[in-house]
């Protein structure tokens, strides 16, 4: 799966990349939600958008509210939101905007390959 | 299009309704058919005699009375014949104070023949004591049973009664039925709820554990058994479950925090999703009930909805006090007395099996006192996850997981003579085990090991003797070098054979210091690999020279030497330790024969 990856910390980033290129998938990063964006809309072969929600300069979810509202990108990519918390408002917040998955963290490699498995079958 | 929705609305027919369907659409076609044809017959009788009928009838009806009462029905007969031909009918029934005919006029076409009967009434208050009918004959006059109309009312009537009934059924189902089913639901629901509930309340009070179910509210829905309540010292009903509940436990606030986005995240969302965070559960808690400290186990079920997301989350709590309690004692006592170290190693080997044996006493009475605290609980599975706990805890202590199964474990060879040391428990199988286990592992392992070893190299005699008789003919290029190696082989037999029995010389093994000053265990281990390794090389060779056969022997001995020379336990150092011990109990099983054979 080609997977993009939106995180702000280098060390949980990397982590996540070493995970996902172990399971055979090709990684593309971003460290926040604005990089990420300009990603999304050059790359239209994404499979899969792994998030966190707190970033500097634009977080995951107004990151993803963006690309909904663009009239040009018409894709529907499956995303996963990591995040160290949870409240109803923004779990709501997170399906409006297209979130399917959530994830605490910190995640085991065990957890985030079985979400991935579970995209997977889908697509 | 609107054939397709023609289709749409048939197939939306339920099959079994077919019949009635078809038989609706038949009785009603039917129904205003005969009806058309009924008033269509009528209207043109009365627009052709309506206007006369009457005052024709008038003119006769004097002179048709007046010939009833003098009994002139000829008279009467030709009158009506005249009428009909005025009034333009088939025929006429007249009613002379009775409810029968009491005389008919038909015109010859009419005769046998079915028609329709139109009945007259005079229109003055008055009534005479005449009625008339008016025969008509039928547009359909072949048809006998048609005599008021294609299908007679009656049967018309009885139809459409069964389809409106039909109808009615249909509508009610289609209409009320949903509103019907949601209160069916509603009450199902609510009712299979109140039963969970006071399920879970009786589970949670014969099994001693805690159950709590919540919903997406993070409210605790049900009630707490007498056990919870004791524990939580109140009922925690319709409590908030993070506030409530997992507050009272010792967690720290951003471990609460955890909790509570993790409950977020599961409600409303598929299984994965729970698996996905239900990690971040907490698997253990403790808790202060009064002077008390409890430590408890957590266990999280989901419950799924009609769309299989997670509409309730089953939490039960199992108690685990006492096993946490013992796993410190086993702590303090492996502490205290390391009983992983080798005994036999050891300088001071009955201070240890002293030590070791005051242990497995201690621990197993604390086992027989949990055992029968436990004996009259109702939840095996409580007592037997205890002792799987126990198992858990103490991997490096077989003579204890031997004590916690109970004393029931199957020895896989069991030593026909017991070995009497004198520190060492009787010759039970608890015992035996307790021997085995820690004691004289490696003693057993070369026991074992040394009677393959015998039967490897008794084996290899014999093929040896059948080896040079039958290569000899096989092939003779390969013999002489099979020759070669069959007899460096065959001497390299009997070189382990001599160190065996040299080393079993009782001066040499009186002390152990001295055995493992011989040295000999190396040249032993290695002339043990050799021997393998020439077994591999013949097996090669006769299989080179087509004694498949022979080959597979060989072959089958070399890898038999492999397995035990490539054991756990089968160092240099244990074939040592293992000799001497086994040379010390044939020694004793060879007294023991030769004393029963004294006394027989």
């Amino acid at each position: 799966m080609k997977i993009l990856v939106v995180e702000d910390t280098e060390e949980y980033r990397k982590k996540i990349t070493e995970a996902l290129l172990m399971r055979g998938d090709d990684v593309f990063h971003a460290s926040n939600g604005q990089e990420g964006l300009d990603l999304i809309r050059n790359k239209e072969d994404l499979d899969f958008i792994i998030t966190d929600l707190h970033m500097p300069i634009m977080d995951g979810i107004t990151m993803l509210q963006e690309l909904k509202m663009d009239p040009n990108y018409t894709r529907n990519i499956p995303v996963l939101m990591l995040t160290t918390e949870a409240n109803k408002e923004l779990k709501q917040k997170g399906q409006q905007a297209g979130v399917s998955r959530w994830l605490l963290k910190p995640v085991t490699t065990q957890v985030l390959f079985r979400i991935l498995d579970s995209i997977e079958a889908k697509l | 299009m609107e054939s397709k929705q023609k289709l749409e609305i048939l197939s939306r027919i339920p099959k079994k309704h077919y019949l009635f369907f078809s038989l609706y659409t038949f009785l009603v076609l039917t129904f205003f058919c005969s009806l058309s044809i009924y008033l269509w017959e009528n209207i043109k009788t009365h627009q052709i005699t309506e206007v006369q009928k009457e005052r024709t009838l008038n003119m006769f009806k004097e002179e048709l009375i007046y010939n009833f009462d003098k009994n002139k029905i000829k008279s009467n007969k030709r009158i009506l014949k005249i009428i009909t031909d005025i009034l333009e009918v088939d025929g006429i029934e007249v009613y002379w104070e009775s409810e029968k005919p009491t005389l008919t006029f038909k015109v010859e076409n009419l005769e046998n023949k079915n028609f329709y009967k139109v009945p007259f009434f005079f229109s003055s208050k008055k009534e005479p004591p005449l009625k008339f009918i008016f025969l008509k004959l039928s547009s359909n006059g072949e048809e006998k049973s048609l005599k008021e109309g294609p299908i007679p009312f009656s049967i018309l009537l009885i139809g459409a009664f069964i389809c409106i009934l039909h109808l009615s059924f249909l509508i009610w189902k289609n209409i009320f039925n949903p509103f019907f089913q949601k209160i069916n639901s509603h009450i199902n629901e609510s009712s299979n709820t109140v039963s969970d509930f006071k399920a879970l309340k009786i589970a949670s009070e014969f099994s001693q554990k805690v159950l709590i179910l919540v919903d997406e509210n993070q409210t605790i829905l049900n009630d707490q058994s007498i056990f919870s309540n004791q524990i939580f010292q109140g009922n925690i009903k319709n409590g908030d479950i993070v506030k409530d509940f997992f507050s009272k436990f010792l967690f720290l606030s951003h471990e609460l925090s955890r909790i509570e986005s993790s409950l977020i995240l599961s409600f409303g969302d598929d299984t994965i999703q729970f698996s996905a965070v239900s990690g971040h559960f907490p698997k253990q808690g403790t808790l202060h009930v009064g002077n008390n400290t409890k430590h408890f186990n957590f266990f999280y079920m989901p419950l799924l909805d009609d769309h299989h997301n997670v509409k309730h989350i089953l939490i039960s709590l199992i108690e685990n006090t006492e096993i946490q309690t013992l796993r410190r004692t086993i702590n303090k006592i492996k502490k205290e007395h390391s009983i992983e170290k080798d005994i036999l190693l050891s300088n001071h080997k009955e201070e240890f099996l002293k030590k070791i044996i005051q242990s497995k006493n201690f621990i197993g009475n604390q086992i027989k006192e949990i055992n029968s605290k436990l004996s009259n609980e109702f939840d095996q599975s409580f007592k037997n996850m205890l002792f799987y706990e126990l198992y858990k805890i103490i991997p490096e202590s077989p003579f204890l997981k031997a004590s916690i199964q109970n004393i029931k474990v199957k020895m896989e060879r069991k030593l026909d003579i017991p070995i009497e040391y004198p520190e060492f428990p009787s010759n039970n199988e608890s015992d035996y085990f307790y021997t085995k286990s820690l004691v004289s592992m490696k003693f057993l392992i070369f026991f074992e090991a040394l009677c393959q070893i015998s039967k490897t190299l008794g084996d290899f005699l014999i093929n040896f003797k059948e080896g040079k008789h039958e290569v000899h003919h096989s092939n003779r290029f390969i013999y002489p070098i099979i020759e070669e190696r069959l007899k460096d082989t065959f001497l390299l037999y009997k070189n382990i054979f001599e160190m065996m029995e040299v080393n079993s010389n009782e001066d040499v093994l009186k002390h152990y210091k001295e055995f493992k000053e011989l040295e000999v265990e190396s040249s032993l281990y290695s002339s043990l690999l050799l021997l393998k390794n020439q077994l591999v090389v013949l097996s090669y060779l006769l299989g080179a020279s087509n004694n498949e056969a022979l080959s597979s022997i060989f072959h089958s001995s070399s890898e038999k030497l492999n397995l035990i020379l490539g054991r756990k336990g089968f160092t240099k150092n244990s074939i040592s330790v293992g000799l001497f011990d086994s040379h010390k109990n044939l020694q004793l099983k060879a007294e023991l024969i030769n004393q029963i054979l004294k006394t027989k």
